[in-house]
């Protein structure tokens, strides 16, 4: 298994390095490759699934919990479209994607009394927020699906499912919006970890 | 009762002086480096709207003699948290209105820097944000490269000179509060 891992790991490198237009600008002779990226990924995404999976059955999260979730739901959302070729969005709303991931952290981490009112404007707004992320993922899981596992639709519903279990992290849920944000996580990680496999090169048996 | 002193530990001191007796000439020596950074920005927008250069060559003032300073994503990333570090450790100085508009300033770089980051991160490992030819950052996405930058530069510099203008002219309410000698002893103005 080791073996096999080290073979992958040399096969995600020589592929990146064979990778056209390669023209990083870096003045050191480093690259640490692309395996890194999905490395964190494996790791990110459980985090966040688990949090809203597990917040039924624990006490509420404190602010350092909230902000731990909050920020690795976004380092995943970046990672996951640093490895995407493309998503089914136009690129013109990823900052769009990228403000509401910076929402929930200003939620957390913010103490100025002078946005009281908005950060608990966000938070009352963070059910809906959740709920609308949860039916567009799963629109795009679908589509993925039917698509026979496309890792367009399959990534961007990831990266929507992410931005959803961010807002997750600030509201005070109720019933609903607890199994439907459990129900998210399971799809987010097995759609993660499904696109991962999707972009590791393909190993051919030898003959 | 003996009272016993416990001795500062050197960052405490350091960051004491530096928000007490130093702040004005770190502060100083802080602006010269932005000013200064800024200037090659400005310089690269020039050569490419007033001159007419092609975007490859316009590499700012010192960058046409060193053009690793422009190329280089290990330099961008590192001024960027040169730029972090400096509004974080100058930021107690400030009081009232000043550290308001300091903090804005200080936001706006937090931003700036993971920008970098994730070029830097896309230069070191070799994927680049959805399929792109180089490393792109996410308002890059939007907007290009060049004007980006001189804005980003430009949106952390001007709530940084809004705030050295009132933290040299405090109310009196804000002088008080003020442990360093950057206000003048003058009469202060009250805005």
């Amino acid at each position: 298994m080791g073996a096999g891992l080290v073979g992958a790991q040399h096969d995600v490198l020589a592929w990146s390095l064979a990778q056209p237009g390669h023209d990083h600008q870096i003045d050191l002779p480093v690259t640490i490759g692309p395996l890194i990226l999905r490395v964190v990924l494996l790791v990110a995404v459980p985090v966040v699934a688990a949090f809203a999976m597990l917040r039924g059955f624990l006490p509420e999260p404190d602010r350092r919990a909230a902000a731990l979730v909050a920020g690795t739901a976004a380092v995943a959302v970046l990672l996951e479209l640093m490895v995407a070729n493309e998503i089914d969005l136009p690129v013109q709303t990823v900052p769009l994607v990228g403000a509401l991931l910076a929402a929930p952290m200003f939620v957390v981490l913010s103490r100025d009394h002078r946005f009281d009112r908005t950060r608990s404007r966000l938070c009352r707004l963070a059910p809906l927020v959740v709920s609308v992320c949860a039916a567009l993922a799963f629109v795009e899981f679908v589509r993925a699906l039917a698509g026979g596992w496309a890792p367009v639709p399959l990534r961007t519903g990831v990266v929507l499912a992410l931005v959803g279990l961010a807002w997750f992290t600030i509201c005070h849920p109720g019933m609903l919006v607890r199994i439907q944000a459990a129900l998210l996580a399971n799809a987010a990680l097995l759609a993660s970890a499904y696109g991962l496999a999707l972009t590791l090169p393909l190993r051919t048996a030898a003959p | 009762m003996a009272t016993v002193d416990v001795p500062a530990s050197g960052a405490q001191t350091f960051r004491g002086w530096l928000n007490g007796r130093g702040h004005k000439i770190a502060l100083n020596v802080f602006m010269l480096i932005v000013i200064a950074h800024w200037v090659e920005h400005i310089t690269q927008a020039v050569q490419i709207y007033a001159l007419g250069w092609a975007r490859p060559e316009a590499k700012g003032a010192l960058g046409l003699a060193f053009p690793w300073l422009v190329t280089s994503e290990w330099l961008h990333y590192g001024f960027a948290i040169v730029m972090l570090v400096g509004l974080i450790m100058l930021r107690p100085a400030f009081t009232g209105r000043a550290r308001s508009w300091w903090t804005a300033a200080l936001w706006i770089q937090v931003w700036h820097h993971l920008e970098h980051l994730l070029l830097l991160l896309q230069a070191l490992t070799g994927t680049y944000l959805l399929g792109q030819k180089a490393p792109t950052s996410i308002a890059q996405l939007v907007f290009p490269r060049v004007e980006l930058h001189l804005f980003y530069n430009a949106i952390v510099f001007i709530p940084m000179v809004v705030a050295v203008i009132l933290h040299m002219r405090p109310r009196p309410e804000e002088r008080e509060l003020m442990k360093c000698t950057c206000a003048s002893t003058r009469t202060s103005a009250s805005v």
